[in-house]
């Protein structure tokens, strides 16, 4: 396996390790854009509204439970035929990756928005914000670190799924492990498996850091100052 | 001014919440909404800036009917206080302050400026302003409510239960302090709690409720503990018609003696005697009792005496004469100086008196 990285030209080219991981990132953030679009105003609006929660929840658990290369071979048929372009895989693909980042965003979400803290909402509501203004500077900004941790599980999920485009021939991670399958070349398919996890784990990384810009100090529970607690 | 006039709130199963409430909170005041779980006490708070809606009767804010009013244009008008603060978590002390100030037009600079200017009113050390609400106590984050409520200089406010939530000796302070605010501040302010003793501290006047939302008096804190309007009252002033009514300033003029003194570090005359130990202004610090030097020393005060104004309550003049070693209390001028001491009998005659017995 240490062959396969420390051979040059595996890192240059279209195949090479370079342009795979841009391919894989390209895929999972297409699909994660779209996910967080599509269940980011969804969760906000059941949030809000309380309405339509258990439906929505009984979807999320179905829509996890679906096996990802079944629904993968399914849309590809009955998408293909519909497409002629290099798109008719492409397609099919990003559809699966967004049907599985929709759930974990979709809950964190509305339970963010649902959890944050009432006597805050109530107190604003009390004091002249309208509905509008409560959305967005106070229920919202409250529901980030869940909706952020959504995020997270979603981006994690996708990530290490989108290896299952290079089944339908597409680019990307996955490629290295089905092709080393195909030609029994088990150290590149160890080396796809570890370049798949690695990049997993730097994500992961990366996103704890945006959240800690992104979601308020009052709501890490964290003394930026080390301020002592106060008693009286 | 805030007038309630023949209020109702039926809710859709038909129970009332509140049932044909009519009073008036006076401009400047503290009126006070009082009563048993269950008596209408937060609808009827609530329904003052619409929170809730009545379903009859017309409640009216300055001129207006409130349910002829823009009801954010309402709201802005009212600072709102609730019982466990309802502060933003994802704001600081000073954000939490400003924001309402901000949202409507109120420059960065001013607001901030302002802010801090509230939390020094409130009693919270400038250190405080860049925390955020988790970091405080309960009794911090009301004040920080406080302060909120105060931000915009409403003229009116509401408070619901603003000091149930903290221990009471943190209550009892924040009472203190919140009147020298109201002293400062005047604002139109009606205030729900389910403590009697809450309201006859805090109140002007005191609107006391029964279950199902009627009203069962209306009336300053001295007419409730004088004249209860029928068991119910009477029952839910309860103690506080005893001792607790010795709490307010009382006409009766008392027969108050002189009192013999000795600095501290002074001879004294060595007679076995009881006498006021005062410091170089003439303060005094409590009672002492000649030793065999006949020296006057700190260490022999007896320190556990209370030392009180002569023009105070019979209830503090009371409680002097009650922690004396010798059943005299010790009164004070406004100036803290030593005013005469007063017998136990001459403090049960002045409470006969005015009781007008």
């Amino acid at each position: 396996m240490l062959d396969f990285f420390f051979d040059p030209e595996n890192w240059s080219g279209g195949n090479g390790i370079p342009m795979r991981t841009l391919a894989h990132l390209a895929y999972t953030f297409i699909a994660l854009g779209i996910a967080a679009a599509i269940a980011v105003p969804l969760g906000i609006l059941i949030g809000v509204t309380g309405r339509g929660e258990a439906l929505i929840a009984g979807l999320a658990n179905a829509l996890r439970a679906l096996p990802t290369l079944g629904l993968l071979i399914l849309i590809v048929m009955l998408v293909a035929p519909l497409i002629s372009s290099s798109l008719a895989f492409t397609i099919p693909a990003i559809i699966v990756l967004v049907l599985l980042a929709v759930p974990p965003i979709l809950t964190g979400t509305y339970s963010g928005i649902q959890n944050a803290d009432r006597n805050a909402v109530q107190a604003a509501r009390g004091m002249g914000y309208t509905t509008g203004q409560i959305l967005w500077r106070v229920q919202v900004p409250m529901a980030l670190p869940l909706i952020m941790s959504g995020l997270r599980g979603a981006l994690l999920q996708v990530v290490s799924t989108a290896t299952v485009a290079a089944f339908v021939s597409l680019g990307g991670l996955g490629r290295y492990i089905i092709d080393g399958r195909a030609t029994q070349d088990y150290p590149q398919m160890l080396a796809g498996a570890l370049l798949v996890a690695v990049l997993a784990l730097a994500l992961e990384l990366l996103f704890m850091l945006l959240e800690r810009f992104v979601v308020s100090p009052g709501l890490q529970r964290k003394t930026t100052s080390g301020a002592a607690l106060a008693t009286a | 001014m805030i007038v309630f006039d023949n209020v109702s709130k039926q809710y859709p199963d038909g129970t009332m919440g509140v049932d044909g409430l009519s009073f008036t909170a006076d401009e400047g005041q503290i009126t006070v909404l009082v009563g048993p779980s269950g008596c209408g006490k937060t609808t009827s708070l609530r329904m003052i800036n619409r929170l809730l809606e009545p379903t009859g009767g017309s409640i009216l804010v300055g001129d207006a009917d409130v349910m002829s009013q823009n009801v954010v244009a309402l709201r802005r008008q009212i600072g709102y206080v609730i019982q466990n603060s309802g502060l933003f978590p994802h704001r600081t002390v000073l954000g939490n302050v400003a924001s309402l100030p901000i949202m409507l037009g109120m420059s960065r600079k001013d607001a901030r400026a302002r802010a801090h200017e509230l939390l020094e009113t409130v009693g919270l050390d400038a250190s405080y302003a860049k925390r955020y609400p988790w970091q405080l106590s309960g009794g911090q984050q009301q004040r920080v409510g406080v302060a909120r409520a105060l931000a915009t200089d409403p003229p009116y406010m509401l408070m619901d239960e603003p000091f149930s939530a903290v221990d009471p000796i943190t209550r009892a302070q924040l009472q203190q302090e919140f009147l020298r605010i109201q002293s400062e501040v005047g604002k139109t302010i009606v205030m729900v709690t389910h403590d009697i003793d809450e309201a006859l501290t805090l109140g002007d006047r005191i609107v006391m409720l029964r279950t199902g939302g009627h009203l069962a008096q209306n009336a300053t804190p001295r007419e409730l503990l004088r004249n209860p309007a029928d068991e119910f009252v009477a029952n839910f002033v309860g103690r506080a018609r005893g001792y607790g009514a010795l709490g307010f300033t009382s006409d009766v003029q008392l027969d108050i003696q002189p009192a013999r003194s000795v600095r501290i570090g002074e001879q004294t005359a060595n007679d076995d005697e009881w006498l006021v130990a005062v410091d170089d202004e003439s303060r005094p610090l409590g009672w002492l009792r000649t030793d065999d030097e006949g020296i006057a020393q700190h260490a022999d005060v007896e320190h556990a005496t209370i030392i009180t104004r002569a023009d105070g309550t019979l209830r503090d003049i009371m409680d002097a004469a009650l922690s004396s070693p010798n059943g005299r209390g010790i009164l004070v001028h406004e100036d803290g100086t030593l005013r005469g001491v007063i017998t136990l009998e001459e403090v049960t005659r002045a409470i006969r008196v005015s009781k007008g017995l």
